[in-house]
């Protein structure tokens, strides 16, 4: 019934080999048994709890000493069923103890120890661990407790109940760690020129542990990645500091009359009513108070509810700008808080990159209902509190700054900032699962970034740009459900890998309208609340009608990475038995053969053939000509088009192309196929073929593709977006993608920032 | 006792730049990257090594000045010869191809030494340095030294890929499998 034209090759035909049913396999296995607490819907259950910490702080900055004293008294509700005997408590500025394991299990080798500085670096002891001087009961009852490195047990003299509370107060205090030198997510900066201090302060305070129905007490000691696991509360915290610092935390401030002047205080109330940044301590406010250091101390008093921790910033460095962002009904405060060293990077973009992240944000997840949302600035590096957090990017000090710094710098004020939405209100276990704050956070972020400015360079969130990671050698890959401590490569792992299949399931698996619907039910689910993996995996399928399972198997659970190839085309048309087209095809073939050398020359060499010259020897055979259309084929004909209907002789007459694509899974991870055919014609079609095409058969299959032009070319993920780590096996005809020292050796680079550039431009036009 | 001591070696120590920077960067910070990624392709009518070495800019940048091989950005290292010079001997210290046989090839051929033709910083903040180097590679057997990065940040993890007439392969290099030896006879 069919004639087959090949102009490609032709091969055996493909082999497909049957599997056991294992990347389709469903999760069973893998997910929790839902229960009271968790639904099978990925939602919370009718028995759901969570614990409460309220926090009372009195906290003191020695500014010549550069020590922290606190005293803090922790009212704890256990809304659990069960009876507690103990009560956990995070330490996690032990982890500079003089016992802290972070640096034992670190990996060395004599290599490590080359210089002097490096056997210095060996040697160096800083004493940062906390001083705990008393724990004691409202009352003033000793408390029995016991310090496991970066876990504090305090011992009941008789059970928590369930639906009960417990008081009790901590006096404790240690040496600021200089961030600089030590490293850490706080501590201080020492500025030499002017000799002042810049303090971000976080972790610094026992801080209840999070006992739940996952973990029980949630007490994996802090080593230094997996970050914090917290239980909700409400803090009033009151700091005292040097009195012409500036003070930033967590939380509304109490006593703004009490600490701003007159005029700070009037500009503060405009940057509430303003939808820009207004000033409230300018840059040349700041300076003089560089220079003139006050002995004298203010105590500034906060209040924040309903937050999972509390952090602080101090300084008489900083200016400070503010402007409001409306989100839903609310009004928000957008603030910044830099030194000098900042500018001018600072005051331009930082409060509005506030302002643009929680309002995109909360468009993709929940309203953000904090009252501020605060970003700092602290040299080399980002870090999240609720509603405040440290960011790096510092211009030169000559004030110019390269374009990559400036997107440095709107990265990580964007990625921090979102980050009051995963952990500080959709509030995972980060000390198990670091993915299910970074890894939501940074598909987010990709997100507002592409708000903030069309094709901004995203490091992270696009498929292709993962691929450099996963391909190749599995021994070194984690797989994203790995535990925060034993990940390998945690940045990729962790924050990209994560938010590029995020990527992919709204772009390519979900669609947009799916995705955003049931990533939005997820955050709505488990906003201010506990959630863990299977939470979010059950939510987003119950929320969208699409069997994940395979996604998530592959994408969280596994190493494999995506390398699909198209392996080999044939070309078909149908055999329309209309004798006056077929046999003119065959004719027009047999016409267009290529003709063997041999032949050619005789045609010329060879005068006469001897059938040429008699003419007996010819018989049927010779003289008949098969391509004449005789009676019989008309007749024959005839008779099978009676047996047709009208619509079938329509569709036989419609030439039809026909394509039979052959691919094979190379990588392992399964993925939709999705292909761009280019005509003859200079047209293009794109067909999109789901995952599930390799449910059956995972390493081989073939799919026929009809259309009614002639395929000249066919391209495998044209849009980049599956994450395929080798392009050069993705199209037809074979193509070869340059690599990217070929690609190099087209382009012209510059070794200067463009604004210093700019400036030698001035210059020579000034001279 | 006797048998330790004999094992005992003397260490060398470097003397230069008494200079006291502290950097728990694996265990402290928490945004640090660690990941580098090189694409190699043997260009057999040149006996030549084209490579782009993909690394996340300020990774790199604080590598070297924790090394004092540059003072201050990388921009600025490479509009100053010496500090490029001592940028381009770190490269080859932690970035070598051998050619891997037991025949009678002269040495001083089958080493890789690379020289940085061209370097850009991409706004999305990895720094792309494309080197070539000189070398006879007459069979697909190559030793590959990729520790770029690792004495200081024990968490870096490097990656190549290297094309060999048409084969390519990936491979992954970390601490204590820093060195590997690369068959590219078949992909």
């Amino acid at each position: 019934m069919r004639k087959t034209l090949l102009f490609y090759s032709f091969l055996s035909s493909v082999t497909l080999t049957i599997f056991s049913q294992k990347k389709f396999a469903q999760l069973d296995q893998e997910l929790p048994t839902p229960n009271d607490y968790r639904t099978a819907s990925g939602a919370p259950g009718h028995g759901y709890y969570q614990q409460k910490a309220d926090y009372k702080m009195s906290l003191t900055i020695d500014d010549l000493n550069q020590k922290l004293y606190g005293l803090e008294t922790i009212t704890y509700t256990n809304n659990s069923p069960d009876q507690l005997s103990y009560l956990w408590l995070q330490l996690d500025q032990n982890i500079y103890s003089q016992d802290s394991e972070s640096k034992i299990i670190e990996i060395e080798k004599m290599e490590d120890f080359k210089s002097i500085s490096d056997i210095k670096r060996k040697f160096f002891s800083y004493d940062g661990g906390y001083k705990i001087e008393e724990i004691k009961s409202i009352s003033g009852t000793k408390m029995k407790y016991f310090i496991n490195k970066t876990m504090m047990r305090i011992d009941l003299e008789k059970p928590l109940l369930p639906k009960t509370s417990i008081s009790f107060q901590i006096k404790w205090w240690y040496n600021i760690n200089d961030r600089m030198q030590v490293g850490g997510r706080s501590g201080y900066e020492y500025f030499e020129q002017d000799k002042n201090y810049l303090y971000t302060i976080a972790q610094y305070f026992p801080r209840m542990c999070v006992y739940n129905d996952v973990t029980g007490w949630q007490n994996k000691q802090f080593l230094g990645r997996g970050e914090f696991t917290l239980p909700f509360g409400d803090y009033e915290v009151s700091i005292t500091v040097p009195a012409d610092h500036i003070v930033a935390a967590t939380g509304e401030c109490q006593n703004y009359d009490a600490v701003l002047s007159v005029e700070e205080k009037k500009r503060y109330e405009a940057a509430k009513k303003s939808d820009s940044p207004v000033l409230i301590v300018t840059q040349k406010e700041a300076e003089k108070k560089e220079n003139s250091k006050e002995s004298k101390t203010k105590t500034w008093i906060f209040k924040a509810k309903n937050v999972r921790d509390f952090a602080f910033a101090t300084s008489r460095k900083f200016i400070w700008d503010a402007q409001n962002q409306k989100v839903g009904n609310q009004n928000i405060l957008c603030m910044s808080y830099y030194p000098k060293e900042g500018n001018p990077l600072w005051e331009r973009y930082s409060t509005k990159l506030v302002a643009h992240t929680i309002k995109t944000y909360s468009k993709y997840t929940i309203n953000y209902t904090y009252p501020v949302a605060i970003s700092v600035h602290s040299k080399s590096i980002g870090m999240e509190y609720p509603m405040i957090c440290f960011n790096g990017g510092r211009p030169e000090s000559d004030g110019t700054y390269s374009e990559g710094e400036k997107y440095g710098m709107w990265g990580v004020i964007i990625h921090e900032v979102g980050h009051n939405f995963f952990p500080m209100i959709i509030n995972s276990d980060e000390r198990q699962w670091t993915w299910m704050d970074e890894g939501l956070n940074t598909f987010v972020q990709y997100l507002t970034e592409q708000e903030w400015e069309r094709g901004y360079p995203s490091r992270r969130g696009p498929a292709y740009l993962i691929a450099d990671y996963m391909r190749g050698d599995k021994k070194t890959i984690s797989p994203i459900m790995t535990n925060s401590e034993s990940i390998f490569q945690f940045g990729n792992n962790a924050y990209g890998k994560p938010a590029t299949a995020l990527n992919i399931l709204r772009e390519t698996i979900m669609g947009r309208e799916l995705f955003d619907y049931a990533f939005k039910t997820y955050c709505e689910r488990w906003k201010f609340k506990h959630p863990s993996p299977a939470d979010f995996f059950r939510t987003m399928e119950d929320a969208s009608a699409i069997d994940l399972d395979w996604f998530w198997r592959g994408w969280f659970y596994g190493t494999d990475n995506v390398d699909i190839s198209l392996d080999d085309i044939k070309w078909f048309q149908l055999n329309t038995q209309d004798p006056n087209q077929e046999k003119a095809f065959l004719l027009k073939q047999k016409n267009e053969k290529d003709v063997h050398i041999g032949e050619g020359r005789n045609k010329n060499d060879i005068q006469e053939t001897v059938n040429e010259r008699d003419s007996t020897i010819d018989d049927y055979y010779a003289k008949r000509n098969i391509y004449f259309v005789d009676t019989l084929d008309k007749k024959e004909y005839n008779e099978f088009k009676t047996k047709l209907s009208k619509d079938e002789i329509k569709l036989l007459n419609a030439d039809k192309q026909f394509y039979e694509l052959s691919f094979s899974n190379i990588g392992g991870l399964v993925m939709p196929l999705i292909l761009e055919f280019t005509f003859q014609d200079g047209s293009t079609e794109v067909r999109r073929i789901p995952a599930e095409i390799w449910r059956m058969y995972e390493d081989k299959v073939s799919k026929v593709f009809i259309f009614d032009k002639i395929v000249q070319s066919v391209r495998l993920d044209p849009f980049l977006e599956t994450a395929d780590t080798d392009l050069d096996n993705n199209s037809w005809p074979k193509e070869r993608k340059p690599t990217r020292y070929q690609l190099f050796k087209q382009q012209i680079t510059n070794r200067e920032n463009p604004m210093q550039r700019q400036i030698r431009i001035d210059e020579i036009i000034k001279n | 006792m006797k048998s330790v001591q004999k094992m005992v070696k003397k260490i060398a120590i470097f003397f230069p730049f008494i200079f006291f920077l502290l950097n728990f960067h694996s265990s402290i910070l928490a945004h640090k990257f660690y990941f580098a990624f090189a694409e190699v392709e043997y260009v057999e009518r040149d006996s030549k090594l084209e490579a782009t070495l993909t690394v996340i800019s300020h990774d790199f940048e604080d590598y070297l000045k924790s090394k004092n091989i540059i003072r201050e950005s990388i921009e600025k290292a490479f509009s100053d010869s010496l500090e490029t010079a001592k940028i381009v001997n770190e490269l080859n210290q932690h970035f070598a191809f051998q050619y891997y046989a037991e025949d009678d090839i002269k040495i001083e051929q089958a080493k890789s030494n690379f020289k940085i033709d061209g370097y850009h910083i991409l706004l999305n903040g990895n720094l792309e340095l494309y080197l070539s180097s000189s070398i006879y590679l007459p069979s697909p057997f190559l030793l590959v030294k990729f520790d770029l990065l690792m004495d200081s940040y024990p968490e870096q993890q490097n990656k190549l890929t290297v094309i060999y007439k048409q084969n390519k392969k990936t491979s992954s290099f970390i601490i204590n499998k820093e060195t590997q030896l690369i068959d590219l006879s078949n992909k």
